[in-house]
Parts: structure tokens; C-alpha cells; sequence
């Protein structure tokens, strides 16, 4: 059967339903069917067809919601996602398009089986209410959290990472990270990586186990596990292994020995016990804690037969205090000495337990190599023996490690870090030759100094570019122009049969506007319907985590921000009360009451601080294009980047009150231009705001002009001395709704509607998220500000700048 | 013309304020006083600045005038105003004058937060002039030997832009405080909250790992201050991790997750 043919039955049934879902279903097919598959395309069509046999206009929206979140479920999810999509269709389409979107990010958390039960009794609360359903599906109510839970049992990692984080920075006092380990538990040195979830006990045992772990993962940086430095042990024959560039001491270390895996094991086993003894003996609360969760943590033990291996889970078994391992008299022997050390390591650094494992090694290598006498032992140059397959474990060696523990794992480090750690190094190298000692912790915090002092350079750089910029734009001036007529209201958009947007509440009133035409160098009247709608409260995480991770960002910008004050003062006489007496006022209030009887009191005179008086929207491109990822920032589309220096901008502008506007645009032809809102003027910066702005999302074609129109109407009726319009965008006015909005006709009408801001007395300002930017740019923004970025991150501090010198 | 100031005695302290001194803070400042320079401290908040300033003021026998700064704090509030008082005026001496008046110590607490042009009026007095001119009163005050100005400011939440003007700043000699190392804590928390020395001592250990957490979620750290309400807390009996939830947890910050990451750490210890 040919692809078409597959699709005749479906496009059928959705014709007779509803044309526009056909439509809809027809767009998306092919892109579905070549970008993720042929079984979801198929999938796809089979459900959207089955939906419109009760419903087209569900249909129609099931049909655009999908392709987009389609895209977030793993591959091999994929199945799942559509077979609990036509359950619920059967059962209770309403709730289809809220799963559709919520799904993704279920299906990764949960197993199938749990996710099941979950999206029911998500899709039973629907029953009750909309907005309950849509929390608990989000995870964002208690009772989400508490089903998540309960179906998984015990403590999810997502739940309490934050807490763990933090925890895990007080102990150690460096900026380490939890992050999910798939599974396992073990640290690079930077970030201290946990099982997803704990379900050990049920109860708040597993909470006290993440606890102990991430004690024990921040320990290794605490007590500085990762501090080992080879110079203070002493060297093999034939020295240390030479330095490669991008790998850490420790790793070093571990290649210093013939059987790594052994060296490793020993090393880990004795490390681990010096971390829980200083951890112990620092934090009462730890050791009563492990004593708890301990038996759990290390797992039931296993019965090695080989020597090597029995030597060490004897020793395990004797650290961590369990039933010890019958051995032989060699073997007892060999770990007598690392079990003696063993009783003093609360008083031990990591140098001593490096240096005690480098001693005992051969002994315990020896016995591995007793019992394995038919493994020749290969010359490799030294006089060292070698095991084969170096890097590989010998059987001999396995050793099991506790069923929870952390482990040592500084391979696990990212790239960033390992360069990091290599000009740590350097740094120290460098202390060193100029005869001054510092250890790598201290090194590592040098590098960090450095970093910082650059990182503050490149913003000095940045604002004195824009400086330059800005003088070359005077803020202009002038009067208030006709911005355009309203009409219509809400009922326009059911005639228009375009799909109702999930991402808004109800739409508001819709606006015509008029549009330049470079073609007949005239206005097209009434062209424009703008649409203006509320985005709805959008998913939480987004703000959380650019609210967690710029954390340091936002304050500084707060305090610059609110160092923003202007200095200037006036006076103000005739007050009741004052700094001075004004002296024309005593002397008329005396006279007069003298004659009249009655005297004015208000003879005094007060300074008062000035105050800024502006008013800021920020107009932000929601066009499809700002889904691709930005040139330089790697992975990161423009979108996110720019909703990320809103929130970051937004944080900082609340600090000092001025009134702002968050808004969004996007449409497809030039009858619905898409206005989104997601904080107006009137609203509170709270949660609900961030949570609209953390809602914003690509859409479809951008129409600048028409979007500047109305967020300049928006901006003219508030009563502030300057007003100001950000518009951040790609660039690229393009609107594929209709067959002429493109090119130098977009670029001209959008270079008309900044001008007529201007004329009505708003500031506009344009900033491109693109440094590939087209060359066009400096004709379509000539005459007012723009500039066009590269380092995202250099965002918030660009507009603070632009703001610092327009509104005051 | 009648003049208002207000008496010296309100401003004595009449009873030795604890310190403990944690270098030799106590003996420059009596160096600075004799020598008639004026003092700048600073550290962070509830580290023990206006109880050394106090402790000074009683140890040198002056009156201690202390001025809160603020963003509206005008150079009249400062130096006095006329008030109208039926058919005539009164001038009403402000803190400063009273205090080059009664040859006092004055100490403008968190210098910074006062606008830049308001301090221009202490230049005159910290500087080898140690006059005070009052346009108002046409007159010019000379600084007796005893008087003394002291400023103190918290560089920690105030940012670079938030800063004293050179010409400020450099009439000072300067005094950085920190937070007093743990066993000079502990014995703070001791003898302030009357608590006995083990409970303190851990107290003191939670406040450490808390200010770790300085700029890694918390703008400042566990001050020394708070420390010793915990501590009078439990003096009185109450357990401990709730008094630790008042008096650090509830205290420090509104955020969920870093709100039960300091209880953890309040658990580590108790």
C-alpha cells in the first residue's frame, strides 16, 4: 500500500468533520512522518481521526498540539504516549489536549505501569476540574507529588535536588551540583550525582539515605578527597605516569598501578571509610543517620572465592562493621596493616590513605597473582609485572561494591571541569615556580577569582560598546498619533475558524491596525487584526531553575538596578514639617496672623529624592524561527534565551517598581496577529506572572509591525513621563500567512511602525538575538536603537544598560 | 533665640557592654581615639560592630550618639533645625551637633545607605579641622579633644555601586570585622546567652556551614547576633531544632528548599 493510501481513510473521516483539523492533520503528517516516523505518523493520523468522529474542533486542536510535544518523548515511549492518548479518547476527550502536553514529561518519570494508573487518577480529577487535573498531570500539586510517590514509593531525586544541593554547599562550601546519576551514586568532584529515586524503606529512611550519600559525595570535596596531590606521595619506580592534559591527579594515580581496578577498589574502600569517620565525628547527625540507613546502603555481601578479591570485602566487612569473612592466614596478614590505619583515619588526609594503598598494594596484588599462576606476567619495559588487560578487571579482582555507596569518580567530570582542573593546575605549577606553595584547592579558587574579574570585564566591554551606540540614537520626541481603532471582540475568532491556542485563556478583543505598503509608498488601512490573548500559567521548572541558576545574576542586576536612583533632589515649600524653616513663608504667616488671627503652618521646606518615572514593555518574537538554536550559545534556541533574560530583567525591575509589560507575538496572516500578554502593566510580578512568561513558547510567522502597533497603543495610555518597548527579536519579519509579508515589504513596514512609535512618544529599542544577523538590519532599525548580540548571556546586562540611559 | 540639645546623660552607657575583642581592634581604636582619627568598620551584619562601638564608648567614658542612616537622612538631620514655637523659632540641635557639643563619640551606622551629598557635612570634622560650620546658626563648632566619629558599613550585601565617595573614605583608618573564629564564638554565645558550652559550641558549627551558604542561596550568612538569640532560645528550654527553625531557618530565608536545607544541617548537629 502506497503512503497515501494510508492516509485516504483518516483525511475521509476528518473532512467530513471538521475542514480545518484536515488541514491541520495535513501539515503536520508529513513533517511528523519525516522527522520522527512512519508508526507516529500513523498513530497520529489514526488518533486525530478517531477524535473528530465525536468532535472536530477537538480534533482540530488535538491535531495541533500533538506535533509539538510529540517531539519530547523518547523514542521508545512513543507507543505508550499514543495508546494512553486514544485511551483517554475514548474515555474522556476533554482531557486530551492537556495530556497531550503533559505527557512527555511524565513518561520519563514514571514506569508504564505507573504512569498508567497515574494519568488516571489525573484524568478522574479532570471530572472535577480543569485547572485541578492540569496541576496534578504537571506534578505541581501536593497531590501529585504525594501519587508520585506513592507509585514509585519512597523519595524522588526531582523532589528534594535543590534541597540536596544547597545541603550539599554548606557542607563543603563549594558550588558543587546534585544531578541525577541514572541509578548510581558517585561524584566527579564538581557535582555529586544520585539515584533518580529511593525506595529502600518507604518511609523517611530514604530521605536520610540521600542524605548520607550526598554527605558522603560533598565529604570528598569537604575533606579533600579530591585534593590528593602526587607530589606529596612518594613515586613509583620509574616515576609517575606522564600528565595528560585532561585528566585529574586522582585518575593519574589510579594509572600508576598495574591492576587499576584493585588500586581503585582499596582506594575507594579505605577513602570512604576516612570520609564517614571525619563525617562522623563532625556531624553527629550523620553518624546517627548511616547507623540507620548503613546495612541498607552496603547491601547483602557477597562470599568471593578468589584471594585478592576475599581480602578485600574482608576488609569492607570489617570497616563497615559486619560479620566478618573466615580467611586465610595470608590473607589476614596482607590487609593487617590497611585494617590498623583504618582505626585512626578520622585524624588521617586523603595523602595518608593514598600513600598507605600504594604500600599494601603489592602484597594484595600478590595474592591475586598466587592464585593466578597461569596468567603469564608480561614484561612491559620495567621491571614491574603487569596484568593483562590493563584498565579491564581480572576476575580475581572483582570486588562488589556497597549496594548505595558513592563513589569516587573523577573520570565522570564533563569537559568544562577537566579544563578547568587542568589550569588549576597550571595555576599552581606557575605558584610553584615563582617559589610559592599553594595546594589545588587553592589554585582551584585562584582560577575562580580570575574567572570572575573576567567574566565582569566583558560586561565593562559590553556596556561601553552600547555606550558608544546609544550616543549616536538621541531618545526621540514628538506627539501622539492615531495607533490604530478597535473592533470587534472575542466572537471574531470562533467566525475565524483558527485553531484555539492552548497556551491562552480566553482571547481578548481583537485590534485593526493599519500597514505599510513600500510597494505603493501608502498606508493599507484597516489591514491588520491583531488578536490579543493571556497566555495561561505556564510550567513552573522553567522559572525555577534560570531563577536558581542566575541566581547571582539577578541580585547583581537588582542592586544595579537599584543603584539607578537618581541623585537629583528638588525642594518643596509650604510644608507642615520640614528640614528648614522657609523664611518668605514665616514672615507672610506672622503678618498674617496678625491681621486675620489665622496663621499658616505650612512654613516649612523639604527636599525630596526624585523619582524616575517610566514605563517598560518588553515585545518579544514568538515566531517559529526562534526555535533554532542560537549561533553562539550551542544548544540553546533563542526562545529560551530570551524568556531567560526577561526573567532575569523582570526580577530586577520589580526590585525598584517601575511599571512593566511582558508580551509575545506571533499569528499566521495578517487577520490573526497573535498578541500574547503575559504580565500587562496592571499585573503583579508573582508567581503567576513567571509562570506566564515561563509559558511563552514558539509559534508560528512574525509580523513585527503590526506587534510594535499594538504594544506601542498598550505603552501610550500609561501615564508615565518616558516610555520604553524592547522588542526582541531575530530580525527576520517574515509572516508566510500571506504572499507579500516578507523581505524589503516586512522590513519597510516594520521600519514604519517603529517610526510611528517614536511619533507617539515611545521609546523603541531592538534587540537581536543573532549574531549572523542579516545586513539589513541597520536599514530597518536605522533610525531608532538596535543592536544585535552575540553572548546571550550578555543580555540582561545590554538592556539594563539601553534602560539606564533612556529612562532617566 | 533659645537652643535645644538634648543632655549629655542620655547618652552615657552606664554599664560595661560585653566584648570580646578578636585581634587588636580594641587597642587601635583607643590608638585612633587618642590620636583624634576618626574610625571606619566594617563586616557584616550582627557581627559585633555597634557592641565594639559601645563597648569603646564606655570604656573611654564618652557619651555615644548613633545615627541609623537612610536614604532620606538630609544634612539637617544631622546638623539641627529651627522649629517654630508660637512667635519664635528654636533651634533644635541634631545628633551631630549635640555630639561635637558634648564632645561625644558619634556613630553613623551603615554609612552607605545615606545619600553622598548628605556626608559632605562630616568632611569638615574629619579632617585635621575637626570644625562643624552651621550656615543656620552662623556659627562654626569647634570638635573638643574627646569627640570622635565612627562609621560602619556592610560591604557584603552592598554592592560595588553602593559605595562611600573617596573623599569620604579616605578620612577614615579602618577596622574590618568578620564573623569571631568558632571558639571565640562559642564563648560569645556562652557568656551572651548564658548557655551551656557544648550546645554552643554546635550551635556555633551550624552557623559555619550555614554561611557557606552565603552567595550560594543566602545574601548574607548566620550572624553572631542570631547565634546568641538561638542560643538564649534554648537556654529557656526550648529544643533545639525548633529554636533553630526561629531563629536561623524562618529567620534567614522564605525559600522552601533552602529553608529545609538549613534544618538539615540543624539536624546534622542536634
Amino acid at each position: 500500500m502506497p503512503p497515501w493510501a494510508r492516509d485516504v481513510a483518516p483525511a475521509l473521516s476528518l473532512l467530513r468533520a471538521d475542514a480545518a483539523a484536515l488541514r491541520a492533520w495535513f501539515r503536520y503528517r508529513a513533517a511528523i512522518r519525516d522527522g520522527i516516523g512512519e508508526a507516529e505518523a500513523e498513530a497520529y493520523g489514526r488518533l486525530v481521526a478517531k477524535v473528530a468522529r465525536h468532535d472536530g474542533e477537538l480534533a482540530r486542536i488535538v491535531a495541533v498540539t500533538i506535533p509539538d510535544h510529540l517531539a519530547r518523548v523518547p523514542a521508545g515511549r512513543r507507543s505508550v504516549y499514543f495508546s494512553l492518548l486514544e485511551e483517554i479518547g475514548a474515555t474522556r476527550p476533554e482531557a486530551l489536549s492537556l495530556l497531550a502536553r503533559t505527557l512527555p514529561d511524565l513518561v520519563d518519570a514514571l514506569d508504564d505501569e505507573a504512569l498508567r494508573s497515574f494519568v488516571r487518577q489525573g484524568v478522574l480529577l479532570h471530572e472535577e476540574s480543569h485547572q485541578k487535573a492540569e496541576s496534578f498531570l504537571k506534578r505541581e500539586s501536593g497531590a501529585a507529588l504525594a501519587a508520585v510517590n506513592a507509585l514509585n514509593g519512597g523519595v524522588a531525586l526531582a523532589e528534594v535536588s535543590r534541597t540536596l544541593t544547597l545541603y550539599a554547599r554548606a557542607h563543603c562550601g563549594e558550588d558543587v551540583q546534585v544531578r541525577p546519576g541514572k541509578g548510581r551514586a558517585f561524584s566527579d568532584g564538581h557535582h555529586v550525582y544520585l539515584p533518580e529515586v529511593i525506595e529502600q524503606f518507604g518511609d523517611e529512611r530514604d530521605f536520610a539515605m540521600y542524605r548520607v550519600l550526598t554527605a558522603i559525595g560533598a565529604g570528598y570535596l569537604e575533606f579533600g578527597t579530591f585534593d590528593l596531590a602526587l607530589d606529596q606521595l612518594p613515586a613509583p619506580l620509574g616515576g609517575w605516569p606522564d600528565v595528560r592534559d585532561d585528566e585529574s591527579e586522582l585518575e593519574r594515580w589510579f594509572r600508576s598501578f598495574s591492576n587499576r581496578s584493585l588500586a581503585r577498589e582499596l582506594f575507594q574502600l579505605l577513602e570512604d571509610a576516612r570520609i564517614e569517620a571525619h563525617l562522623g565525628a563532625e556531624y553527629p547527625g550523620i553518624a546517627r543517620d548511616l547507623a540507620v540507613v548503613g546495612a541498607a546502603m552496603r547491601g547483602s555481601r557477597p562470599e568471593p572465592t578468589g584471594a585478592a578479591a576475599r581480602a578485600v570485602e574482608a576488609l569492607a566487612r570489617r570497616l563497615w562493621a559486619l560479620e566478618e569473612l573466615a580467611l586465610d592466614p595470608s590473607v589476614s596478614e596482607a590487609i593487617a596493616p590497611l585494617w590498623t590505619l583504618s582505626r585512626s583515619l578520622g585524624t588521617l588526609a586523603v595523602t595518608d590513605v593514598a600513600r598507605a594503598v600504594q604500600e599494601n598494594y603489592p602484597t594484595i596484588e600478590a595474592l591475586m597473582l598466587r592464585a593466578q599462576p597461569s596468567a603469564p606476567p608480561r614484561s612491559q619495559g620495567s621491571e614491574r609485572i603487569r596484568l593483562p588487560g590493563e584498565g579491564a578487571t581480572p576476575p580475581e579482582a572483582t570486588f562488589q561494591p556497597p549496594a548505595m555507596g558513592t563513589r569516587i569518580a573523577p573520570e565522570a567530570a564533563g569537559e568544562p571541569e577537566r579544563r578547568a582542573e587542568a589550569e588549576a593546575r597550571a595555576l599552581r605549577e606557575a605558584a610553584a615556580a615563582r617559589g610559592e606553595e599553594i595546594t589545588l584547592a587553592e589554585a582551584r579558587e585562584r582560577r575562580r577569582e580570575g574567572e570572575r574579574r573576567r567574566e565582569s570585564l566583558a560586561d565593562a566591554t559590553a556596556f561601553a560598546q552600547m555606550e558608544a551606540m546609544l550616543e549616536r540614537h538621541a531618545p526621540p520626541g514628538g506627539a501622539l498619533v492615531d495607533a490604530g481603532t478597535a473592533v470587534g471582540g472575542a466572537s471574531a475568532t470562533q467566525a475565524t475558524g483558527i485553531p484555539q491556542d492552548p497556551d491562552v485563556t480566553a482571547t481578548g478583543r481583537n485590534y485593526v491596525y493599519r500597514e505599510w505598503d513600500c510597494t505603493i509608498d501608502d498606508y493599507k488601512p484597516q489591514w491588520v487584526v491583531v488578536r490579543e490573548a493571556r497566555l495561561r500559567e505556564g510550567d513552573r521548572t522553567f522559572v525555577d531553575e534560570v531563577m536558581e541558576r542566575e541566581r547571582h545574576h539577578i541580585e547583581r542586576l537588582r542592586r544595579t538596578f537599584q543603584a539607578l536612583r537618581p541623585e537629583g533632589r528638588t525642594r518643596v515649600r509650604g510644608q507642615p514639617d520640614g528640614d528648614e524653616l522657609d523664611i518668605d513663608r514665616v514672615v507672610r504667616g506672622v503678618v498674617e496672623g496678625r491681621v486675620t488671627g489665622e496663621r499658616s503652618e505650612r512654613v516649612y521646606s523639604r527636599t525630596l529624592p526624585e523619582r524616575r518615572d517610566v514605563a517598560v514593555a518588553f515585545l518579544l518574537d514568538m515566531s517559529s524561527s526562534t526555535n533554532e538554536a542560537t549561533a553562539a550559545g550551542g544548544k540553546r534556541r533563542v526562545i529560551d534565551v530570551e524568556k531567560e533574560a526577561l526573567i532575569v530583567v523582570a526580577e530586577a525591575l520589580d526590585a525598584i517598581g517601575d511599571p512593566f509589560a511582558i508580551y509575545g507575538f506571533s499569528g499566521y496572516g495578517r487577520e490573526h496577529v497573535a498578541f500574547y500578554v503575559a504580565k500587562d502593566f496592571r499585573d503583579a510580578w508573582d508567581d503567576r506572572s513567571r509562570q506566564r512568561v515561563g509559558r511563552i513558547s514558539f509559534k508560528m510567522e512574525n509580523r513585527d509591525g503590526a506587534a510594535i502597533r499594538h504594544a506601542t497603543r498598550k505603552l501610550a495610555a500609561e501615564p508615565a513621563r518616558s516610555r520604553l518597548l524592547f522588542l526582541l527579536s531575530d530580525g527576520k519579519p517574515l509572516d508566510c500567512g500571506c504572499d507579500h509579508y516578507y523581505d524589503r515589504y516586512a522590513q519597510e513596514d516594520t521600519r514604519a511602525a517603529l517610526r510611528e512609535a517614536r511619533k507617539a512618544g515611545v521609546h523603541p529599542f531592538c534587540v537581536t538575538v543573532d549574531p549572523t544577523g542579516p545586513a539589513y538590519l541597520k536599514r530597518m532599525y536605522g533610525d531608532v536603537g538596535y543592536c544585535v548580540i552575540d553572548r546571550v548571556d550578555t543580555l540582561p546586562a545590554q538592556i539594563i544598560h539601553v534602560y539606564r540611559r533612556l529612562a532617566l | 533665640m533659645r537652643q535645644l540639645t538634648p543632655s549629655v546623660a542620655d547618652y552615657l552607657i552606664p554599664r560595661e557592654p560585653f566584648y570580646r575583642p578578636v585581634a587588636d581592634e580594641v587597642s587601635l581604636f583607643q590608638h585612633a581615639w587618642n590620636a583624634q582619627l576618626p574610625v571606619l568598620l566594617k563586616g557584616p551584619t550582627g557581627c559585633g560592630k555597634t557592641r565594639f562601638v559601645s563597648h569603646m564608648a564606655w570604656k573611654l567614658g564618652r557619651p555615644l550618639v548613633t545615627v541609623a542612616c537612610h536614604e532620606d537622612l538630609s544634612a539637617s538631620d544631622l546638623l539641627g533645625r529651627y522649629l517654630l514655637s508660637g512667635d519664635e523659632t528654636v533651634w533644635v540641635d541634631g545628633p551631630l551637633t549635640s555630639a561635637v557639643r558634648h564632645g561625644a563619640i558619634v556613630y553613623l551606622d551603615e554609612v552607605v545607605e545615606a545619600r553622598k551629598d548628605t556626608l559632605v557635612v562630616i568632611h569638615p570634622l574629619t579632617d585635621d579641622r575637626r570644625v562643624l560650620p552651621i550656615d543656620r546658626l552662623a556659627t562654626v563648632l569647634s570638635a573638643p579633644p574627646e569627640f570622635m566619629m565612627v562609621v560602619s558599613y556592610n560591604p557584603g550585601y552592598q554592592s560595588v555601586i553602593k559605595e562611600l565617595k573617596p573623599s569620604t573614605r579616605q578620612r577614615f583608618v579602618s577596622l574590618e570585622f568578620r564573623y569571631p573564629p568558632p571558639d571565640l564564638e562559642r564563648d560569645i554565645v556562652v557568656a551572651e546567652a548564658k548557655l551551656d558550652v557544648d550546645r554552643a559550641a554546635r550551635l556555633v558549627k551550624v552557623g559555619e556551614k550555614i554561611r557557606n551558604l552565603t552567595d550560594r542561596g543566602l545574601e548574607e550568612g548566620v550572624s553572631t547576633r542570631l547565634l546568641v538569640y538561638c542560643g538564649k532560645l534554648l537556654a529557656q528550654g526550648v529544643e533545639a531544632r525548633s529554636a533553630c527553625r526561629a531563629a536561623f531557618t524562618r529567620t534567614l530565608t522564605d525559600d522552601r528548599d533552602l529553608g529545609r536545607t538549613i534544618d538539615e544541617i540543624v539536624a546534622d548537629y542536634f
